[in-house]
């Protein structure tokens, strides 16, 4: 029966076990594969990653700002301070950070906890009502191999903070966790002022799960946050906005901005929105960690450095330049069947992987573009797609940016959002705060 | 250095343990890409997207002496991602050459092997190129011995009646 099938399988294993080989040309495939491989891990580890909330859209941006200047004794001197070094690192980017250490609104902290294993100490925090900033180092008696950090989360007395976003240093690659570490937890609703006990929940795989539970009380009190209300509408090249309220508090001003439903273009990203004091010296956006969120009613929040403590007399809010993109131009693809639906019609956005749980694409944006620019994913059925993660990094002329699904449980086709894109609007907006 | 050592090596990083793996392998994985591909160029491609996918992941390779297991495993989802990508948008570079001429058996033998669904299609490979028994078989698909047994002898018989149909052995 079905001896004659298998006697051809057979004899057509023999053929194949007679092919020639081409050694040569092996050798070189396998070495390109490695260097391809090694090329890729650089780049993802130039990435950084995030942990995205499903409500919430939390948008990033890659730091190629300017620089802050610290003197070198002032980095030295801080550094010194336990859980001090990646705040050094972070206030290069942000003058209101520096104006935190300068102030001294820094807090140490010494809470531990240990599995047996691995163990966590918490060094320090910033806390104020918009978010917490919160430093640690995490040391192991063994090895750790791949060390992922699987949740965050924060309680404020026996309550869990909700957040609209956390961002943190990706474990390296090589499995070290370096020595200190940073976690900055975005608040959505203003912590009331009187906040003083915490927990933190932290946990690390690596193989095995290790939980840590780490509650500690903070000194200080919680700075209460400065409540510009605006409500004021501008038009920038036909789009209508309205800026409805600026909150300055020591880790960031949030400015909220609704855009009309009714324009033709969705604003990306406001390049330059900025405060200015009467010497004309500016708070611009904040460029590492989370730097803008959108809210439930579709407004928009950004961050800016902040100049809480500079407590200038005359201050003005400002902008003039805007990515925006019409509201027909989208990205569509069929994550199952591999196809690329629709593209936006200036051909700079080209699809370069595609599965059920990850979207990666390439976009011509010239070298310095610096935004991580896809947005929220949403399926057929109009549901949004939860995220495990994204990240962005970029190569020359191109950014790159990917979306990762925590499973492939939704409707194809899917259309996926712009959270940045290099095509800009502008105009010139001041508005003077009282 | 015998594969499993060099494997453990790799595993814990080291690239050129990794590279000696891949070179100790690189044959057999070479013939399961050509027995898929049908193609020099095609298959030495494989072996380089293979070497990147493995090295990606040789940290999640559970039981080192499984490696060539591992390899021919991802070597085959490449191959019939790829077969599938080829079938979507045909082009012509995947054209069998050398192994058979047209009209002959073996031709007809490919052109059935393409029929077969995916998984069918992996079971007679690893059953009869790879000489895998039931039991190897029953671990990389993670399925039990008796539905390897039963779908084999299904495919078999698929296999048969597209031979027949399409070979016009209407003799049997």
């Amino acid at each position: 029966m079905t001896e004659r099938e298998e006697e051809r399988l057979r004899r057509a294993k023999k053929q194949l076990d007679q092919i020639p080989i081409p050694e040569e040309a092996l050798a070189t495939a396998i070495r390109a594969g490695v260097q391809r491989e090694e090329q890729e891990r650089a780049r993802r580890k130039a990435a950084r990653r995030y942990i995205w909330p499903a409500a919430a859209v939390a948008a990033l941006l890659l730091a190629f700002v300017m620089t802050i200047r610290v003197s070198p004794a002032f980095a030295h001197a801080v550094s010194s301070l336990p859980g001090m070094s990646p705040i050094v690192e972070m206030l290069q980017f942000d003058k209101g950070m520096k104006a935190i250490i300068d102030n001294e609104y820094y807090e140490e902290i010494h809470v531990t906890d240990s599995d047996g294993t691995v163990t966590v100490t918490l060094s320090g925090v910033i806390v104020d009502q918009s978010g917490m900033v919160i430093t640690y180092t995490v040391d192991s008696t063994t090895e750790m191999k791949d060390p992922q950090i699987d949740t965050i989360e924060l309680y404020s007395g026996n309550e869990l903070i909700e957040h609209q976003g956390v961002s943190f240093d990706y474990p390296d690659e090589e499995g070290k966790m370096s020595s200190e570490q940073l976690i900055h937890y975005n608040f959505t609703e203003p912590l009331p002022t009187d906040a003083d006990e915490f927990e933190l929940k932290l946990s690390i795989r690596d193989g095995e799960e290790h939980t840590f539970n780490l509650p500690f009380t903070i000194q200080k009190p919680v700075a209460q946050g400065k409540v510009h209300d605006l409500n004021r509408t501008v038009t920038v090249d036909g789009q209508k906005l309205t800026i409805q309220s600026i909150t300055v508090h020591p880790l960031k001003v949030a400015v909220r901005i609704k855009e009309d439903p009714d324009n033709t273009m969705d604003i990306l990203q406001y390049e330059d929105l900025r405060i200015e004091d009467g010497n004309g010296e500016a708070w611009s956006r904040i460029a590492n960690g989370m730097t803008a969120t959108q809210e439930e009613d579709g407004t928009d929040v950004y961050f800016l450095q902040s100049n809480y403590f500079e407590q200038p007399d005359l201050i003005t809010f400002r902008m003039n330049r805007m990515q925006a993109i019409d509201k027909t131009e989208r990205l569509v693809v069929n994550t199952l069947t591999g196809e690329v639906l629709e593209t936006p019609s200036d051909g700079k956005l080209e699809v370069t992987e595609l599965s059920p749980t990850l979207v990666e694409t390439k976009l011509r944006t010239g070298p310095e573009f610096g935004y991580g620019y896809l947005g929220s994913a949403v399926d057929a059925d109009g549901k949004t797609i939860d995220l495990s993660s994204g990240g962005s990094w970029q190569i020359g002329e191109y950014s790159y940016n990917d979306l990762r699904f925590t499973n492939g449980d939704y409707v194809n086709p899917i259309t996926i959002g712009f959270f940045a894109y290099p095509n800009y609007i502008g105009g010139d907006v001041t508005i003077r705060l009282e | 250095m015998e594969e499993r050592e060099l494997a453990e090596r790799a595993k814990r990083g080291d690239t050129e343990a990794f590279v000696r793996l891949m070179e100790l392998n690189k044959a057999p994985l070479y013939r399961t890409a050509y027995a898929f591909l049908k193609n020099e160029h095609a298959a030495v491609e494989a072996l380089q997207e293979v070497t990147a996918r493995a090295y990606k992941n040789i940290r999640r390779l559970k039981e080192p002496s499984y490696a060539k297991t591992w390899l021919t495993r991802i070597m085959i989802n490449y191959c019939q991602d790829e077969l599938k990508k080829a079938r979507r948008e045909p082009v012509t570079d995947l054209v069998p050459e050398g192994i058979s001429k047209p009209g002959d058996d073996f031709l007809i033998l490919e052109e059935a092997l393409l029929a077969l669904p995916d998984p069918s299609r992996r079971l007679i490979h690893l059953k009869y190129f790879e000489d895998m028994k039931i039991k190897e078989i029953a671990e990389i698909e993670e399925i039990p011995e008796g539905t390897v047994k039963s779908r084999l002898h299904k495919s078999l018989r698929t296999l048969r009646d597209f031979m027949n149909g399409k070979g016009g052995r209407a003799d049997d």
